[in-house]
């Protein structure tokens, strides 16, 4: 077991460390970049690395560093907004359904409805309909994602709900909001985090998709799956066009998904005491 | 004459947390064919242990580290598991503690017990199934024909415990090894089990071990008895001895809060505390601190398994070590 | 059994219903006048009051509604603006690479990850199982629409032993060539799809691995091999029935973005340029019928599983 706490904590730590390279990139991205992402010059098109593009120009001559910060950027803020909503949403949707089992009725067969369809499917004919930009695909893929994690919560909530501290606070007449906030909200907070986690990995991926089939981030913001998509017709004469977006939507992704797998491993009980 | 098993000062130790624990210290036992020994203790003593480490069944992260299991000559320790796999379920078969969780819930009771047949016997098909349904009966199983079909969790407890112990013997072994074969019964169905397990050893001639923290499951089914305290044998002798004459202090207090229940006492002797863990590092006899007669020389140093004056058993206590010179 | 099945579908007939109504809604969640969108700009007053009574949109919503029940009841998922065509002739014209995508890409995955997961089960703690869990993580975490353009340049232009785009049927060049074409973007969606098969592999064989059962199949004498892979796995097995069946349906849906790098005119294609294109009844019916798919695989895993482990089903009974 300890062998295995070790290893989990690793995960999360590796995961985290990970994480915060990208997000300073992000985050500063006009500190670390003097060049403007939008600028175009036909004079240095297609340039490889060098002392003043460290990871080139693309066809149009834009700086790939400084695009693929400002890419990060909007990727993390899509993410993070994607994440958010979602948790709230959910949240709000698997406690309410599980408190009061009318409404299951009416809002898990919504939720059940909505994960009939598959995710990605789904993300993108809602983006195509409502339009692309970043609101649009903040909500087609609130919509996506909000279901999971409700049905996560109305579990988790369910099972909080069945203890007997629950019953004796319930007895002692505390009303339904003191019970959600004080004794539920606490105790399935940390399942729900892992699912939150692994939804903003998902969330990150998926706009980098979207991005890239065009009915994500509009040209000319830049994106790390837009870019991806630029960098296509010139993979063979500049690499790097593609090379740098594509690793750091991996980078991103995988540190968040490391970071999901070891807070599961250290959640489930069924991991520890394994001979 | 050659011992059909023969355990020799076997010590297991669980690797823990980067460290080692010692779960069963020096234990030595050995069986005759057809005779039947009888392990008990409470539960956490080291019996079951024992008992799974003569197949290699226990985790990976209990391993013997010294002694050695003979059976018919052969070291079983030291086989590899392809090898020890071979006298597994032919020559020794194994019923264990949990019927509800013993049987595979994906295979068929036929599925399950031909498994043996196949491998050790490698019976044609038609012969299989003729067996089966035989084995099944034997251990007390009626509608044997239709239980092929079923799963594990259309049967009861009983039942399931009934199709263990016909896999168990199914290649007729020549030696059984019971861990615990009624514990999670009810009272009714145990005396059924006893009745058929015995019954099965005497038809096939086989020797029994048998594994109980219940001197009652004891007493009807061996006639030589260990008593095992915190991982150590402590006595060693016949039933008889053993019930009528228990000369170890924890075997007399074990032996009595039986008799006692049994005739319905108003006051039980009841052994005070409890086991010591395994990790505790225990300078002399492991009961001492449980003990009435325990003396100075209980705490500081260990007694050694001696030979009883009157017969062929053992006892570990210093109340019977005549040395003038530790006094 | 057949009980079960017969529960299983009774029990599936609401989802439909729902899925019914919110591949309807869709379309009524957009801002402003779909049928505007689709015209353009320059479109007459003329052609859009066709287009509306075309799409029965002058129509009150719930009469609008009845109609598009009644329409899928009889198997009619709409009509396509751009192609002029019933939905479903569109797409089962382009379902075979799909379905053909498909399989190649489960069957790998599976094939892949089943002794991958098994194999780091058994090595739990070691070394091996550290390298194959971030190796899985990795696989579930690259976007695989860069891998597969870089592939394309790997294999298909530098070393030029896939071919790299396009597809054709059955029908006109057999199997082996058509599977031929299929075989690079399948390769990719089996790698990526195996990180899935693999983790829920290793999680259930662990469980699995706890169990007595198997104490009692090694006493029986049954050799390890089979210990696991019999006696285990067959118990692990319903669990991971279930993502290959998840991972099977979300490629029946379509691969959308491989199918849009290799050129394959499959399902996920149709789905893309219908949403390019603003086809908005074309993108009600496939959605529809992507989540119709998805609803019967998910039936059929739930079969499945019920045939593997008998205690499925007679919890249902």
């Amino acid at each position: 077991m300890s062998m295995n706490k070790k290893n989990v904590n690793s995960y999360i730590a590796i995961g985290i460390i990970l994480l915060i390279i990208p997000l300073i990139l992000g985050l500063l991205a006009n500190v670390l970049s003097t060049y403007d992402p939008y600028e175009t010059d036909p004079l240095i098109r297609l340039k490889s690395p060098n002392s003043e593009h460290i990871m080139g120009t693309d066809d149009l001559g834009r700086d790939v560093f400084t695009r693929t910060l400002y890419g990060i950027r909007i990727s993390l803020y899509i993410g993070f907004m994607v994440t958010f909503f979602s948790l709230i949403i959910g949240v709000v949707v698997g406690t309410v359904s599980a408190f009061y089992p009318w409404t299951s009725r009416i809002l898990m067969r919504l939720v059940d409805g909505i994960m009939a369809f598959p995710t990605i499917i789904l993300a993108i004919s809602l983006a195509g309909i409502l339009g692309s930009g970043t609101k649009n695909i903040i909500i087609a893929l609130s919509i996506s994602y909000f279901p999971m994690i409700a049905r996560i919560t109305k579990n988790a909530t369910l099972e909080v709900l069945g203890m007997e501290y629950i019953e004796s606070a319930i007895a002692l007449g505390k009303n339904d909001l003191y019970i959600i906030f004080n004794y539920i909200l606490p105790n399935i907070a940390s399942r729900v985090m892992v699912q939150v986690t692994f939804t903003f990995a998902m969330a990150i991926l998926n706009e980098s998709i979207l991005s890239f089939l065009g009915v994500g981030i509009k040209v000319p913001t830049p994106s790390l799956g837009g870019m991806v998509n630029d960098g296509r017709n010139y993979i063979s004469t500049a690499p790097w066009i593609i090379t740098f977006p594509g690793l750091i939507i991996s980078w991103i992704v995988l540190s968040l998904n490391m970071i999901g797998d070891g807070m599961r491993d250290a959640l489930d009980p069924r991991c520890k005491n394994r001979g | 004459m050659c011992k059909l098993l023969n355990i020799e000062n076997l010590t297991i130790v669980a690797n823990e947390k980067n460290r080692k624990v010692k779960i069963t210290d020096n234990v030595s036992l050995s069986l005759n064919s057809g005779e039947s020994m009888g392990i008990i203790g409470e539960s956490g003593c080291g019996k079951s242990i024992t008992a799974l480490s003569i197949l290699g069944l226990n985790n990976p992260n209990i391993n013997i580290i010294d002694g050695n299991i003979f059976f018919e000559n052969i070291c079983l320790n030291k086989l590899s598991s392809g090898n020890l796999r071979k006298i597994c379920g032919s020559k020794i078969g194994m019923i264990f503690q949990e019927p509800m969780t013993a049987l595979n819930p994906v295979f068929t009771i036929e599925q399950q017990l031909s498994e043996p047949l196949k491998i050790h016997l490698k019976l044609s098909k038609s012969a299989i199934k003729s067996k089966c349904i035989e084995l099944l009966e034997s251990a007390g199983i009626k509608n044997a024909s239709a239980m092929l079909k079923y799963y594990p969790h259309q049967l009861s407890g009983g039942m399931r415990q009934r199709v263990v112990i016909a896999m168990a013997i199914a290649c007729k072994p020549k030696l059984l090894i019971a861990d615990e074969p009624t514990t999670a019964l009810d009272v009714t169905i145990q005396a059924q089990i006893l009745h058929i397990i015995k019954k099965l050893i005497k038809e096939n001639n086989m020797a029994l071990l048998i594994i109980s923290h219940d001197i009652g499951v004891i007493s009807k089914l061996s006639q030589e008895v260990s008593v095992m305290y915190s991982g150590e044998i402590i006595e060693q002798d016949s039933k008889t001895n053993i019930i009528e004459n228990p000369m170890h202090p924890y075997s007399e207090k074990l032996i009595n809060s039986a008799k006692e229940l049994n005739n319905g006492c108003n006051h039980l002797s009841v052994v005070n505390g409890s086991v010591p863990r395994p990790e505790e590092n225990i300078m002399g006899c492991k009961f001492a601190a449980r003990c009435e007669f325990c003396r100075n020389i209980c705490k500081e140093k260990k007694p050694s398994l001696i030979k009883k004056n009157n017969g062929n058993g053992y006892v570990r206590c210093w109340k019977y070590i005549n040395d003038q010179n530790l006094y | 059994m057949l009980k079960f099945v017969f529960r299983r579908i009774i029990n599936s007939i609401p989802i439909i219903i729902l899925v019914m109504i919110l591949s309807f809604l869709i379309i009524h969640i957009m801002p402003g006048d779909p049928v505007r969108t689709m015209l353009g700009d320059k479109a007459s007053e003329e052609q859009i009051i066709n287009m509306r009574k075309q799409l029965n949109l002058d129509k009150p919503l719930m009469k609008q509604f009845t109609i598009w029940i009644k329409d899928i009841i009889r198997f009619d998922f709409g009509e396509s603006i751009s192609w002029k065509e019933p939905t479903l002739i569109i797409i089962k014209e382009r379902i075979e690479p799909t379905f053909l995508l498909a399989i190649i890409g489960t069957l790998l995955s599976t094939l892949i990850g089943i002794p991958l997961g098994i194999l780091s089960a058994k090595q739990h703690g070691k070394l091996t199982e550290k390298c194959l869990s971030v190796l899985s993580l990795v696989s579930i975490s690259l976007p695989a629409f860069w891998i597969a353009i870089i592939m394309i340049q790997l294999f298909g232009v530098n070393i030029r032993i896939f071919p790299v785009s396009g597809f054709h049927s059955i029908k006109s060049v057999g199997l082996l060539a058509s599977l031929y074409e299929l075989s690079l973007p399948g390769i990719i969606l089996g790698i990526m799809h195996s990180g899935q098969i693999g983790r829920m592999t290793k999680t259930s064989m662990l469980e699995v691995m706890q169990q007595d059962y198997l104490r009692t199949a090694r006493a029986k004498g049954v050799k390890e091999f089979y210990v696991l892979n019999l006696h285990g796995l067959k118990n692990a097995l319903s669990s991971i029935v279930v993502v290959i069946g998840f991972s099977f349906a979300s490629l029946l849906g379509g691969a959308i973005v491989i199918e849009q790098i290799f050129n394959i005119p499959g399902v996920g294609n149709l789905a893309i340029n219908s949403i390019l294109s603003r086809d908005y009844p074309l993108i009600q019916g496939i959605l529809l019928f992507i989540a119709l798919i998805f609803i019967l695989i998910n039936m059929l895993t739930d079969i499945i599983c019920a045939l593997i482990n008998p205690k499925v089903r007679y919890e249902h009974e």
